[in-house]
């Protein structure tokens, strides 16, 4: 008996939270459907009244959006290439290469984990107007690609693979960037898929360098950009819910695409979260 | 005409050729002026029509104008844009803000000159306002308006009050006891509020009318680096803040709130700046106002009757690295030189023209309903002069957070006043910075 | 670490591994130099601006200590670090509470996994601001639907008292799915045979739960916490974009301070001194949950 009371209090509090976590995301795509006289009405409906698809052509038309998209897509698309070429590289020679230094400059490399980004923002932005980067993709992107953590997984993950593996190769006189190429690609796929992804999502997602290093309207990546739309849309409660639906939607399915990917680099790179 | 029309023709025929010919090559080019401005409402709508009015006007310049959110987010946006060369060609800026902005190497100045090419001359700008536009010596922005506090009131629930002379004005307020009797009043007796004003978080109103009531006793806020207001600070916050303990006005009320609790006859006075009036005209020309309403300056509560007032101007920024080139600075001067002599429509808007041969025509004195005010123009004081001064300026936007608390009843008034002192301290002592 | 000093032994090596550095250096040389640009550099140039008077591009005087002194001495820096420790407060137990909750939902109810982890998990992924404008949308005074699910017309983000809390409601909605996959990775392993073995005890229900669940998952517990307690003192975009800091500065947390000095009074002196300040205050914060749980540990064994 006690047991089926744990099930169904455990199945009522599963749906009532799953409700719970859903409702936002449908209210917010219930409300972008309507037209926008609905959303200040006095009388209250869970679903439009009258559908419409108004609120996103007017979006879409009206502000950056597609711009800001377009930015985000690249902006997210470099950090990723970048971070998975400098931090695959680098953790090799710090796994697998043996040289004066490594342990202190691993050592220092790692401080990245302690001393939060956000404490940087200063000299970081001031360094960028000094090199002429401030509103451009590079400025964006250059801080970005500095991830101490997903360097951790990369050598950890080389850490774990026999030393053997790779005296193969190196006895065929093959150099360590060939090594990399073409002995440990193949075999690293997985991990290196889950890092990208997380490392995308989290490009996408940034907000507060890009919020520091943008000041025109045209470099803005989506959540910045989403923040600026009280200001193109006045108080327009469905378009603005159009635009939260137009800038989720990348990630949204990008997650429900890649769900096990994702799942597995999150874990993989604890630290990343903030 | 048949003769003129003939050359036309022609050169519509030849100007055919030109851009068929063209086509690759560049087009006669265009210089297009970048402008940023933080006007929003019905000002932003009357600078978009005197926009496109002045690209209508030309064919080798055009303006394309930005509106970004107003106060700190503008001015952060325009110096961090601007201290790095990304800034526009040409912004709307508070004259309150000159100090701060010239100081820091946020704008260029205009040089007699370039001013006299654009046909623009000091003498046809109000002094005060012209004065404030200068820093250093040298011209910062061209003036464009006034933009003072007054005191709104709604004739209907005024009269109900017995605060209505025979004429339906309302009979003259002296001193801070008889506007808050005349509060009182109208709350008792009409059962709606008193007063409305912007209270919420970030208010500036609260800041604006501070210190209009310290002027009024003669009391300066800072001098020297030091605040010097002394027990009159937060005995006048306390004064205010008295009309919404008392429930004469409704505390926490935002911008937006406040406005329609008037337009929605529920409060018989409203504070606010004269960039309200267009509201309350369309309102009533389209009928849908529902009482008659005037007009008052700041009643005189003490001394004398000094009121607060800020101005609009344009300026340019600095852009260091990407100066402007001087066909740009003509370029967005003659855009400048076209407003001020189009101001006219920018009174629509409740403001003072700065420019005088618009200002002082007849069909600006007898615009109503800004005739009521026009008076406002002799007592305004601006904030004080300061690097941290200014409209959303470092110190206005301490001040904005802290003393509305008093009005909400987070803090007392002596506390707010002394929190914003304490942040602000740090800024007062500070040398001026170059941004 | 330990793993690396194993690997660093000379002895291990073959000996064709001693011509290593040219090629290392070269592989780790991108990463230096954007590490260094970056990372390195801005770390040391913000403890130099915290001894100098500067505003955004320039550095006008050293002033020593100055900046550290009035940091002592300003209220409104200590309320910025008591919002961020109250904004802490109200998140670290509740994110972690619901995660090891949903965690545990999603690994009793296996034929509803995917649909249940996805609802849970998908905020996570959201940008800020989509978070923030639902909230905002959801939590409007007149037409917000909360206020017309609970009656009302409370202005919760213009409120002193309730506006913190909003905040930190929508950032446990946002990022509660990270902690319950990293319970949910927790409890995956959790040898099924230990369960059996209990209930053939005759344990059940909460029993098995605080006999085994618990204790196996102490040490994911304490990291979840603090990796919560870090993300929960480095708020900065929601209280930003929801609140701007108000009312009368009740939601400025530490960043934003930080933020503001610098950006909006041109301080940059005084922020970087505020940013030290507050990398001071995370580690030494950090340092002392893994005291705690060490010294917990220690006394239950």
């Amino acid at each position: 008996m006690k047991a089926s009371f744990w099930t169904i209090a455990g199945a009522l509090c599963a749906i009532l939270l799953a409700a719970l976590w859903a409702f936002p995301l449908l209210w917010a795509l219930s409300t972008s459907l309507r037209p926008e006289l609905e959303t200040v009405s006095a009388s209250f409906h869970w679903l439009p009244q009258h559908w419409t698809l108004d609120a996103y052509r007017k979006t879409l038309g009206a502000g950056n959006v597609v711009r800001w998209l377009f930015n985000s897509f690249v902006v997210a698309l470099l950090v990723t290439v970048v971070t998975m070429a400098i931090s695959l590289t680098s953790a090799y020679a710090f796994s697998q290469l043996r040289f004066r230094g490594r342990g202190i400059v691993f050592g220092i490399a790692m401080l990245g984990f302690l001393l939060p980004f956000e404490a940087l923002l200063v000299p970081l932005f001031r360094t960028m107007h000094q090199l002429g980067l401030v509103n451009s993709y590079a400025g964006i992107v250059l801080p970005q690609v500095v991830s101490p953590v997903v360097i951790y997984v990369f050598k950890q993950f080389f850490d774990a693979i026999p030393a053997d593996f790779r005296e193969a190769a190196v006895m065929d006189g093959a150099g360590p960037l060939r090594v990399l190429w073409s002995v440990y690609r193949p075999i690293s796929g997985n991990i290196v898929w889950a890092m990208a992804i997380v490392t995308f999502i989290a490009a996408w997602n940034n907000f507060l360098w890009p919020f520091i290093i943008v000041t025109s309207n045209d470099m803005m990546t989506i959540p910045l950009g989403l923040t600026q739309t009280y200001d193109a849309f006045g108080v327009r409660y469905a378009q603005l819910m159009a635009a939260a639906v137009l800038g989720a939607l990348p990630v949204a399915l990008a997650y429900v695409l890649f769900q096990r990917r994702v799942t597995q680099g999150f874990l993989a790179a604890s630290g990343l979260k903030g | 005409m048949a003769r003129r029309g003939f050359p036309r023709a022609a050169a519509l025929v030849a100007i055919l050729f030109l851009v068929l010919a063209g086509v690759g090559a560049p087009a006669r080019a265009q210089v297009e002026v970048r402008m940023w401005t933080l006007l929003s409402g019905g000002d932003g709508a009357r600078m978009r029509a005197l926009v496109d009015d002045f690209n209508a006007s030309q064919h080798d310049m055009r303006v394309v104008s930005t509106t970004l959110k107003w106060g700190e987010p503008f001015y952060t946006k325009l110096i961090t844009a601007s201290v790095v060369g990304a800034g526009p060609d040409v912004a709307t800026i508070h004259l309150s803000r000159i100090v701060n902005l010239a100081g820091g190497g946020v704008l260029r100045p205009i040089s007699p000159g370039e001013l006299a090419t654009a046909g623009l001359r000091g003498d046809d700008y109000l002094p005060r306002q012209w004065a404030k536009a200068q820093y250093e010596g040298r011209t910062y922005a061209v003036p464009l308006d006034v933009h003072p506090l007054v005191l709104y009131y709604n004739k209907t629930l005024a009269g109900k009050a017995g605060l209505l002379d025979a004429d339906g004005k309302l009979k003259a307020i002296e001193g801070v006891d008889a506007l808050t009797d005349a509060f009182r009043a109208a709350t008792e007796r009409t059962g709606r509020r008193g007063l409305t004003m912007e209270s919420s978080q970030s208010s500036y109103a609260i800041w604006r009318l501070w210190l209009s009531m310290l002027a009024q006793q003669n009391v300066t806020i800072i001098r020297d680096g030091r605040f010097t207001y002394g027990p009159a600070g937060a005995a006048t916050l306390a004064r205010i803040g008295d009309w919404f303990t008392k429930g004469y006005a409704q505390s926490g009320l935002d911008y937006p709130a406040s406005t329609s609790q008037f337009m929605g006859g529920n409060a018989a006075f409203m504070l606010n700046g004269v960039w309200e009036v267009p509201e309350l005209v369309r309102a009533t020309k389209a009928g849908t106002l529902g009482f008659d309403y005037g007009i008052v300056p700041l009643p005189r509560l003490y001394a004398n009757a000094s009121t607060w007032a800020d101005s609009h101007g344009f300026a340019l920024p600095a852009n260091p690295g990407h100066e402007p080139s001087p066909e740009k600075v003509r370029a967005v001067l003659r855009f400048v030189a076209y407003v001020s002599k189009h101001s006219l429509g920018w009174a629509e808007g409740g403001h003072i023209p700065a420019y005088r041969p618009v200002a002082e025509s007849e069909r600006a004195r007898s615009l109503m309903p800004n005739a009521m005010y026009a008076q406002a123009a002799n007592d305004v004081v601006y904030d004080p002069d300061g690097w941290y001064m200014g409209a959303a300026g470092p110190l206005e936007a301490i001040a904005s957070k802290f003393l509305p608390a008093a009005l909400y009843g987070y803090l007392t008034p002596a506390q707010a006043v002394h929190r914003f002192e304490t942040e602000a301290a740090r800024l007062v002592r500070k040398r001026p910075p170059r941004y | 670490m330990q793993r690396d000093d194993t690997i660093l032994a000379p002895d291990t090596r073959p000996t064709t591994a001693r011509d290593d550095t040219l090629p290392a250096w070269l592989l780790l040389a991108p990463f230096l130099v954007a590490f260094g640009l970056f990372f390195f550099l801005p770390a040391l140039e913000t403890f130099w601006l915290s001894l100098t008077e500067s505003s955004l591009t320039r550095t006008s005087a050293f002033v020593g200590l100055d900046n550290y002194h009035t940091l002592l001495h300003d209220p409104s820096f200590w309320d910025s670090v008591g919002n961020t420790f109250y904004f802490s407060l109200l998140t670290v137990i509740p994110l972690c509470a619901l995660g090891l909750l949903m965690a545990m939902l999603v690994d009793r109810f296996t034929g509803a996994r995917g649909w249940l982890q996805g609802t849970f998990f998908l905020p996570f992924v959201l940008p800020i601001s989509v978070m923030t404008l639902i909230a905002d949308w959801m939590l409007q005074p007149s037409s917000g639907v909360v206020n017309h699910i609970l009656g009302g017309q409370r202005a919760w983000l213009a409120d002193p008292y309730l506006a913190l809390p909003a905040v930190a409601i929508g950032t446990i909605w946002w990022t509660v799915g990270f902690n319950m996959l990293l319970f949910l990775a927790g409890l995956r392993n959790i040898p099924a045979e230990l369960y059996e073995a209990a209930a053939l005890d005759g344990a059940r229900g909460f029993t098995l739960f605080r006999t085994i669940t618990w204790p196996a998952l102490r040490p994911v517990v304490s990291t979840a916490v603090i990796l919560q307690l870090i993300a929960s003192l480095k708020v900065f975009g929601q209280t930003y974009i929801l609140t701007s800091g108000g009312p009368f500065n009740t939601t400025r947390v530490a960043l934003h301070y930080m933020y503001e000095t610098a950006f909006t009074q041109s301080d940059a002196g005084y922020a970087a001194a505020v940013a030290m300040a507050f990398v001071a205050i995370v580690i030494l914060l950090s340092l002392l949950q893994a005291w705690i749980v060490k010294w917990l540990a220690g006394r239950d064994a």
